[in-house]
This record gives structure tokens, sequence and C-alpha cells, in this order.
């Protein structure tokens, strides 16, 4: 059962209506600098990969036929690498520029984008996790059925 | 009227306060992070698992009905090798994905109790987990280089000494 004496705002602090004594200090700011290089490089890695499933896309879809197939696949994987590419950038570029200006908007922006990196990531592998069970529910489901023939 | 308040918190004179945004976009990101590192370490879990099987599977071929498969046991050394190297990774991704762990579960504390210390230390944990990330993927990459380049002159020795026939 709920508790029904807890105060109304006992949530509040958590979304941060209430009691705002959370500071942006420097130690802080050292370690969000110390990030945003790194989710720099991962984007440049991310970015040099993407290339890379162009190049491999255009090169099978030259082939034309049932290579366009592999093509669309590639695209669909190139979807999935450029998103969380674009948001780790964009967090990286905001957070250098918010540390670098002091610019509160710009640090809010690229605290988005990270958000935005972690809800993108995340929700894509719940989806290939699902995608996986049911794979192997219809090998499994396939096995069954043709050794009962 | 909430936004009104949102806007003036953010674009306020003071630059060191943290905005209700970014306080809404850490909660977000820190439940998102728990779940990709539990996921992590089911998955890391998983891999264990294999590897052990494999290597037990292995080990138990190599001696079949006492006796010693000399081309079995010449297999078996590979696979002790790859199976340490495979448990080596494994090993070193579960500790960078602790700092993710730990970051997730700071920055919720920190939260929900305002408290900065806590706070600095989720975003220590987080720079942490970026860091030894970039460095494991530099590594990954520079062995998978490697590989490539011994398969390339690997194949270009055999490619000369053919024609050299």
């Amino acid at each position: 059962m709920d508790n029904v004496n807890q105060p109304l705002d006992s949530d509040v602090s958590q979304t941060g209506n209430g009691d705002n004594s959370l500071r942006i200090t420097d130690t802080l700011r050292r370690y969000w600098h110390s990030t945003s290089r790194w989710a720099l490089f991962f984007a440049v890695i991310g970015f040099l990969y993407l290339g890379m499933i162009l190049l491999s896309m255009f090169g099978i879809s030259s082939f034309g036929g049932e290579a366009g197939y592999a093509a669309v696949l590639l695209l669909i994987v190139g979807a999935f690498v450029f998103f969380p590419t674009w948001f780790l950038f964009q967090f990286s570029q905001n957070m250098q520029k918010g540390n670098a200006n002091r610019d509160l908007h710009a640090t809010e922006k690229g605290f988005s984008f990270l958000r935005r990196f972690y809800q993108f990531v995340g929700i894509a592998t719940i989806v290939l996790i699902a995608f996986y069970v049911l794979m192997f529910i219809f090998v499994i489901g396939a096995m069954v059925v043709t050794m009962g023939r | 009227m909430e936004s009104l308040d949102h806007n003036f918190q953010a674009h306020s004179a003071d630059q060191s306060a943290t905005t209700w945004q970014m306080r809404q976009d850490w909660s977000i990101t820190a439940r998102w992070a728990r779940i990709m590192a539990i996921i992590f370490f089911v998955f890391a879990g998983f891999g264990l698992l294999g590897v052990l099987g494999l290597s037990t599977i292995y080990g138990e071929m190599a001696s079949v009905g006492g006796r010693v498969n000399p081309l079995m046991e010449a297999i078996l050394s590979k696979v002790g090798v790859f199976s340490f190297l495979f448990l080596a990774i494994i090993a070193v991704q579960i500790a960078i994905n602790l700092f993710q762990l730990r970051f997730a579960n700071r920055l919720k504390i920190a939260l929900q109790t305002n408290d900065q210390v806590t706070l600095e230390g989720a975003w220590e944990q987080f720079s942490q987990f970026f860091k030894w990330s970039g460095i494991m993927l530099i590594v990954l990459i520079v062995v998978y280089l490697g590989i490539m380049l011994f398969i390339i002159a690997t194949l270009g020795s055999m490619m000369g000494g053919g024609g050299g026939l």
C-alpha cells in the first residue's frame, strides 16, 4: 500500500524544482572537459565507421539485383550508427563551448544531447535484444516443427 | 508559468547554478545508464559462461577414453590462449562498466539528496568510464590493424613464394 503520509513534494528534489543547491564547480567542469574530449574521439571514430558503411553500401548497390537488399541492410546499420554518433558529437561540441565560455545554455544543450544519446542507445539495445529473442523462438519453433514431421 | 521560471533559471546571471532542465536530463541519463550497465553485466555473464563452457568441452575432447589425442591437445593449447584472452577482455570490460554503474547510481542519489560531493563523484566516474572506454577502443583498433597487417603480410609472402616456383 502507498504511503499516504509522505509529503506531496517528496519527489521534488529529484526533478529539481525545490532546493537547488547543486552548483557547477571547477571540479565538475574539469570532468566534463575530459569527458567531452573522449566523446569527440568516439564521434570521430563513429563518423569514420559511417563513411566505411556508406562506401560499402555504394559499392554493393553498384552490383544491382539481390545486392540491393544488402545495401538496404547497410543503410539501416548506417542509421543506427549515425544518430548516437551525432548526439555524441553535439554533446562534445556544446560541452566544450559551455566550458570555454562559461555558457550555461550550451552546457544545458550538451546534456540534452547526452540524454538523447543514452535514450537512443538504450532503446536500440532493447529492440535488438527483443529481435534476437524473437529470432531464437522462431528458430526453435521451426526446429520443433521440422523434427515433428 | 513553469517554463517561464525554467527559462529564467537557465539564463539567469548565476552561471554556476544547475538548471531544472539540466537536472531533468541527468535524471533520465542516469536511468538509461543504469539500464545499459545492467544489460552489459548480463551479457558479460553469458560471455563468461560461454568461454568456460567451451574450455571444458575442449578439455574433455582432448582426453577421450583416458587417452590424450595429440591433435586435440594442440588445438586445446590454442583454445586455452584464446579463452584467456576473451576472459581478460571480459574482465576489463566489466571493470570499465562498473564506472558507468557507479555514475548512474551516484547521479541518482545526488539528484535526490542535492549532495554536491556525490554529484562530483558521479561525473568523475563518468569521465573515467569514457576515458577507459576510449583507451580500450584504441587498443582494439591497434590489435585489429595488427591482425589485418599480419594477414596481408602472410598472404603477400605466400603469393611471392608461389610466384617464384
